[in-house]
């Protein structure tokens, strides 16, 4: 997959383009793609490939042999730049780490996080860094989670482990499984470990705000005016809301300690919204003519007509 | 063939601390280069830094971001500073949005 991308292409240059334009075009690039000033799940690779592009274009040198031959190691055997230049954080290229449950490599944790971070240069092995995405219910709950790593015992084995993920984890939050990462480098050295990065992916219903669940609750107008119980649905299983009477829409409702599980658990908000019914029967439409007779109301007070 | 094992996760620690020294240490930065990212009020909790200080994971993350953008922008302290403050807002005010769209979206 790496270095085989058109860097042209990766930095948005014309292939005349100058010195100057590339240093421009990388600039720019490299902040709208900064892993930590761009929160979108791609940006990480695409930072990944405009340095690698980068490095190539930026030297005349490279830069020829990449025009001449597709490759900036010119012809003869085929070097990824990539491994070149990445290769002694990370030993597995990224494809080889996508597990059962779909636990990708992070690269770009080994480079900064562990390369440039905590890891142990001296005798131990380097710690691995991946993620795997769960469901917000597997978060609620917590769940057991199957990877497959590619295994150090024997060549081009995978070793499966089940991985028990805590109830109450929260995007970016991280696991670490010790003794799990890179062997030692010499004999008698402590291996690496290995750190999990989680990823909660988005529910049909529900909103994570730090500990708290948001979930809007569509409410008929004469449940709001008169106040009712609605069942709604919560992480933890459904549970009877009291709507009290003269409710309006957009109000907020909050189920104590309903939200993710935790030290300081969280809460579940409930936003109402309330929907009309269609008069579709000449029957419905005279309920309507009738409010608007009796309930004489005006919403536009405020707007001072 | 691929042999199973049941590993119990261990979520790093929020708790657990690391010395003014030993991070600059691991981190690989100067400690007047921390000590002045502090100074420009890197981590808004921390008033008055001082060398005597601990990080515990989040201050750390935020450190590891800062040298990042630090290294590979050419961004100078203040504009570090600046950058992750409003990326706190913007994931603040991402979050409202996403509640409130789905809101307005519904039914």
């Amino acid at each position: 997959m790496m270095g085989q991308h058109d860097y042209y292409k990766v930095m948005g240059l014309e292939r005349g383009a100058t010195e100057k334009e590339i240093k421009m075009a990388y600039r720019r690039l490299a902040r709208k793609y900064h892993p930590d000033l761009n929160k979108e799940s791609d940006a990480e690779e695409k930072f990944k490939e405009l340095g690698e592009a980068y490095d190539v274009l930026k030297d005349p040198e490279k830069r020829k042999l990449y025009d001449t031959y597709g490759t900036a190691s010119g012809p003869g055997p085929q070097v990824d730049p990539s491994q070149q230049h990445y290769s002694h954080a990370w030993t597995n290229a990224a494809h080889d780490f996508h597990g059962a449950e779909g636990f990708d490599a992070d690269l770009f944790e080994s480079l900064f996080g562990g390369g440039r971070g905590f890891h142990q240069p001296h005798r131990g092995g380097a710690d691995r860094h991946g993620t795997i995405h769960i469901s917000l219910e597997e978060a609620f709950q917590g769940v057991v989670k199957q990877l497959e790593l590619p295994s150090h015992d024997h060549k081009g084995g995978r070793q499966t482990l089940r991985v028990k993920v805590p109830a109450g984890v929260k995007t970016g939050q991280k696991i670490r499984l010790a003794g799990k990462g890179e062997p030692a480098l010499i004999a008698g050295g402590e291996p690496g470990d290995l750190y999990i990065t989680i990823d909660v992916d988005r529910h049909p219903l529900f909103d994570v705000v730090e500990n708290d669940i948001y979930v809007t609750l569509p409410v008929t107008p004469w449940e709001a005016a008169l106040g009712s119980t609605i069942v709604v649905p919560t992480l933890g299983g459904k549970v009877d809301l009291k709507i009290p009477p003269n409710s309006q829409g957009g109000q907020t409702l909050r189920l104590k300690k309903r939200g993710l599980p935790g030290p300081t658990p969280g809460d579940q908000y409930i936003l109402l919204k309330i929907v009309i019914p269609h008069p579709t029967t000449e029957a419905d439409k005279a309920l309507y003519q009738t409010m608007a007779r009796e309930m004489p109301f005006n919403p536009r007070d405020n707007l001072g007509g | 063939m691929s042999k199973s094992t049941i590993v119990m996760g261990v979520l790093v620690d929020d708790q657990s601390s690391i010395s003014f020294f030993d991070l600059c240490e691991k981190q690989g930065i100067s400690e007047d280069v921390l000590l002045d990212m502090l100074e420009h009020g890197l981590i808004p909790e921390v008033s008055m830094p001082t060398t005597h200080m601990e990080f515990d994971l989040s201050m750390i993350n935020r450190i590891q971001s800062a040298c990042r953008l630090q290294t590979d922008l050419g961004i100078n302290s203040p504009g570090v500073v600046l950058a992750l403050e409003l990326m706190d807002e913007l994931e603040q005010l991402h979050s409202e949005l996403r509640v409130l769209q789905r809101h307005v979206k519904l039914v």
